[in-house]
């Protein structure tokens, strides 16, 4: 742990406590000001005899007013400052290189779009933006950063998301920040940034040229013709029983229950489990069988990324 | 007292069904303070084996799970055992009626109930903490989370039904102060001659009333989903973990506002009788607590700002909280200038009341940095939010209690303590408290997330401090609490009225005799007519 604030490491972190500095200065100004009146007047009309004067004055309707504006609008502001800034946390830009995150008690795996699996340990290339799609395999963990400024809980049914853009090499610490159980303190893991050549040699290196892992996507593309998903949804934008998978992830759809959605892997997870639950407006209910607990977490998460790379 | 001839006061009748039978709000009052203060000893107890356990990096005197166990106990105990009754059920009960003018509370025998419910519920709370014999305690967290609650053991259920039971407590006790603000008001006891005290506990009222069923709600589902295997929280089952962190703070958040408006309530009689001075602000300050009550059933969610929860609710919560502010803010405004031009004496019960409004400012302005969605990402779920917490409910609600235990101690007693060890024993509790959990709030900056057993050596040093200023402030209470004891026992007989409060708990004899007043008195002014200077 290096400096407390503006550590250089992420833009969004340095304007993330721009937005602290300025509250802490906030609280600074407001806590000495409500203070010193405490205690000047605590001093200043200190009891002198059992008989001092003191007033009756009870009450000023235009004290009243200004300290409930003044204090309404500056929450407003800050308010509004968080928001701003907090938006651009949670919206990770389009080209982000997205990595499947499960907690498990008590440990992260981390799986790259490439099949490559890690442990506890997180390996990022620098300047690049990365994006952790992020579920549990059991109970509520949280994935945090402290370097980077962000953290999401990790949660068992529904994927969560979270993401930076590391400006600078090192090597900075993950915690879980959601308790899980005994070993929720030794749930720590190292997110290691790596520059343009270390990252390249990261990439190249095959722990074991003889097993060559398959990526996430060529796993879903098998899952997707073992469950006979073909028979109703194509991949080339064709009309069939059920929605095309054709440039289906982020495709705003509208439902038969009259919402509007933007496709989303909770969505995808969804309909895989209880297809039923949200129809896509002019598709029949019940054609499709649900999978709920005949696939693996793993399964749906392959499948998912299936669907995401048919453009 | 010659006018008291046949009227005994309260405390003269001996022996176990005395008391333990007794329908009198005072006796009442006693014996849940006897009770919530021997829990708040053994939550302490478990915090200082927290605080222990953390001196130094690594293992010192119990395991992971001893530790999980620990904290899991401290902040059970103290929630639901001794800081929700905390100030109604204890000086409310003793002085709400006197307050107002009653002989006593709209249904005595009610009252007496919810104490007895109080104990029900502390026993199956107790017991499900500790479990059944050869299994391990409860480790989840006083927050019961699940799954990881439903997966860990099977306590889940037991305490969710101790605090269902406890909720009774509090709901008939609230309901018995709402009655008996709205019927039991002595003649001239008008709404707006009420002592702050009691709209303070007339608004946490409220809140137990309407907060505590969601309680019943979430058992009913936990029990539905155990039994019959209906998903509501278990993804396993199709069920939605996220619903039952907001079934939790649907209900835990309204209730960080019954622990902390009694306090303010407090605070509100103790600053005009030392400083002479008629409150600043009466009405706002009333209508502010009612505000609180208002605005504390659409805050919950910031407890879920990371935690999955949509977006747009994330939003709509930050705002919504940051909108309890502001009545909070206009309270510290009128009670710091109640003091301008009064002629104030520092005894310790004023001492602990400016200590309430410092302390309360650090807690207050703190809570900005995690209502604001952008920097609370960053400190949710860390040490930040420990030690924010703690200012709010030992800063907060815990001095409270003592500057109105030490308040009305000659009225409750008859007996007088030591001013002199009181002060000592307030400055030793407010350095410790301070130096337990200041340093927590940059551990939290710093990244250090909250229930870690074992810690990184970037944060040995503040942890260390705040263990040390742990130590201090347990020992203060210890210290406290003997000269208190001490005085119950040996102290010199109190005055009726030895602060010079107009209120009419100081009308009548200390201790109070049984029934209160001989007659009911009429009231023709409100309790805040102090100052001497005959212009305005």
């Amino acid at each position: 742990m290096d400096k407390l604030f503006w550590n250089g490491l992420t833009d969004l972190g340095a304007r993330v406590d721009n937005v602290q500095i300025f509250i802490i200065a906030l609280m600074g100004v407001c806590f000495i000001a409500c203070n010193a009146v405490l205690i000047y007047f605590m001093l200043k009309y200190r009891r002198k005899t059992d008989n001092d004067v003191t007033s009756t004055v009870s009450g000023n309707q235009l004290l009243e007013i200004v300290w409930t504006v003044i204090p309404a609008v500056i929450m407003l502001f800050v308010f509004w400052y968080g928001v701003t800034v907090w938006g651009d946390l949670r919206t990770p830009p389009e080209n982000a290189m997205t990595i499947n995150v499960t907690g498990v008690q008590w440990a992260w795996r981390f799986e790259y779009p490439d099949g490559r699996i890690e442990a506890e340990d997180l390996y990022v290339p620098k300047g690049e933006a990365i994006r952790l799609n992020m579920i549990s395999s059991d109970v509520l963990h949280s994935f945090f950063i402290p370097a980077f400024r962000v953290k999401e809980d990790v949660v068992p049914s529904q994927y969560t998301q979270l993401w930076f853009q590391a400006e600078k090499e090192g090597s900075f610490d993950i915690f879980c920040t959601e308790y899980c159980g005994d070993n929720h303190s030794f749930m720590l893991g190292k997110v290691h940034v790596l520059g343009p050549e270390a990252w390249d040699r990261w990439v190249r290196r095959v722990p074991d040229p003889n097993s060559i892992p398959l990526t996430p996507v060529q796993r879903g593309e098998k899952l997707f013709s073992k469950w006979g998903c073909a028979g109703c949804h194509s991949i080339d934008g064709s009309p069939n029983i059920g929605p095309t998978f054709k440039s289906l992830m982020g495709r705003a759809e509208s439902m038969s229950d009259g919402q509007n959605i933007i496709v989303d892997e909770n969505y995808i997870m969804e309909s895989i489990n209880q297809p039923d639950r949200q129809i896509v407006a002019g598709y029949p209910k019940g054609q499709m069988p649900a999978f709920e607990g005949q696939l693996s977490q793993q399964d749906i998460t392959d499948i998912i990324d299936y669907i995401k790379s048919v453009e | 007292m010659s006018t008291h001839s046949e009227n005994t006061h309260y405390l003269e009748a001996k022996g176990f069904n005395n008391w333990f039978f007794s329908v009198d709000h005072k006796r009442i009052g006693i014996m849940y303070l006897v009770a919530i203060l021997f829990f708040f000893i053994l939550a302490g107890i478990a915090a200082m084996v927290v605080r222990a356990e953390l001196l130094y990096p690594g293992q010192q005197i119990i395991d992971r799970h001893g530790y999980n166990v620990a904290f899991t106990l401290h902040g059970a105990m103290m929630v639901f055992l001794f800081i929700v009754p905390g100030i109604p059920a204890t000086l409310g009960n003793f002085c709400l009626p006197i307050m107002i003018g009653a002989k006593d509370v709209a249904f005595p025998r009610l009252n007496l109930l919810s104490f007895w419910i109080y104990l029900l519920g502390a026993a199956i709370i107790v017991f499900s903490l500790i479990g059944p014999p050869g299994e391990s305690w409860l480790d989840t967290g006083w927050t019961l989370y699940t799954p990881y609650s439903v997966e860990s053991s099977s306590g889940v259920i037991p305490v969710t039904l101790g605090v269902f039971v406890l909720g009774f407590s509090s709901i008939l006790t609230g309901l018995n102060f709402v009655v008996t603000i709205h019927k039991m008001r002595a003649p001239g006891m008008t709404w707006h001659r009420l002592p702050l005290f009691v709209w303070a506990l007339y608004s946490a009222s409220l809140i137990q009333i309407l907060a505590t069923p969601v309680v019943g709600i979430t058992l009913l589902l936990l029990v539905m989903e155990r039994t019959f295997q209906i998903g509501f929280f278990t993804a396993s089952l199709g069920g939605d973990p996220i619903l039952f962190e907001n079934f939790f703070w649907f209900y835990s958040h309204p209730v960080v506002y019954i622990m902390i408006l009694p306090a303010m309530g407090v605070v509100a009689e103790i600053l005009p009788v030392f400083s002479k001075k008629p409150i600043f602000g009466y009405r706002a300050i009333a209508y502010s607590s009612l505000a609180i009550a208002l605005v504390s059933f659409f805050v919950w969610g910031h407890h879920l700002f990371v935690s999955g929860m949509s977006d747009w609710s994330r939003w709509v919560f930050s705002l919504l909280t940051f909108a309890v502010a502001i009545p909070t803010a206009i309270k510290v405004f009128n009670w710091i200038s109640t003091l301008y031009k009064g002629s104030i004496q520092l005894d310790s019960p004023m001492l602990y009341a400016c200590a309430f409004i410092f302390l309360f400012t650090i807690a207050g302005l703190t809570g900005l940095p995690l209502a604001t969605l952008a920097t609370d990402v960053h400190l949710h779920d860390t040490y930040f939010v420990v030690a924010h917490f703690h200012y709010t409910m030992q800063g907060g609600t815990v001095i409270g209690l003592l500057a109105g235990i030490h308040f009305w101690f000659p009225k409750i007693f008859g007996k007088m303590y030591s001013e002199k060890r009181a002060r000592i024993g307030f400055w030793m509790l407010f350095i410790g408290f301070n130096a337990t959990f200041m340093p927590q709030f940059v551990l939290g900056y710093m990244g250090m997330p909250r229930r870690y057993f074992d810690y990184l050596d970037q944060f040995a040093t503040l942890h260390f401090m705040s263990s040390i200023g742990a130590f201090i402030n347990g020992i203060a209470y210890l210290y406290i609490f003997g000269n208190l004891i001490h005085a119950v026992v040996k102290g010199r007989a109190a005055e009726k009225n030895p602060f010079g409060s107009l209120s009419l708990e100081w009308t009548v004899p200390s201790p109070p005799p049984l029934t209160n007043f001989d007659e009911i008195p009429i009231v023709t002014d409100w309790t805040y007519g102090y100052g001497t200077e005959q212009t305005v």
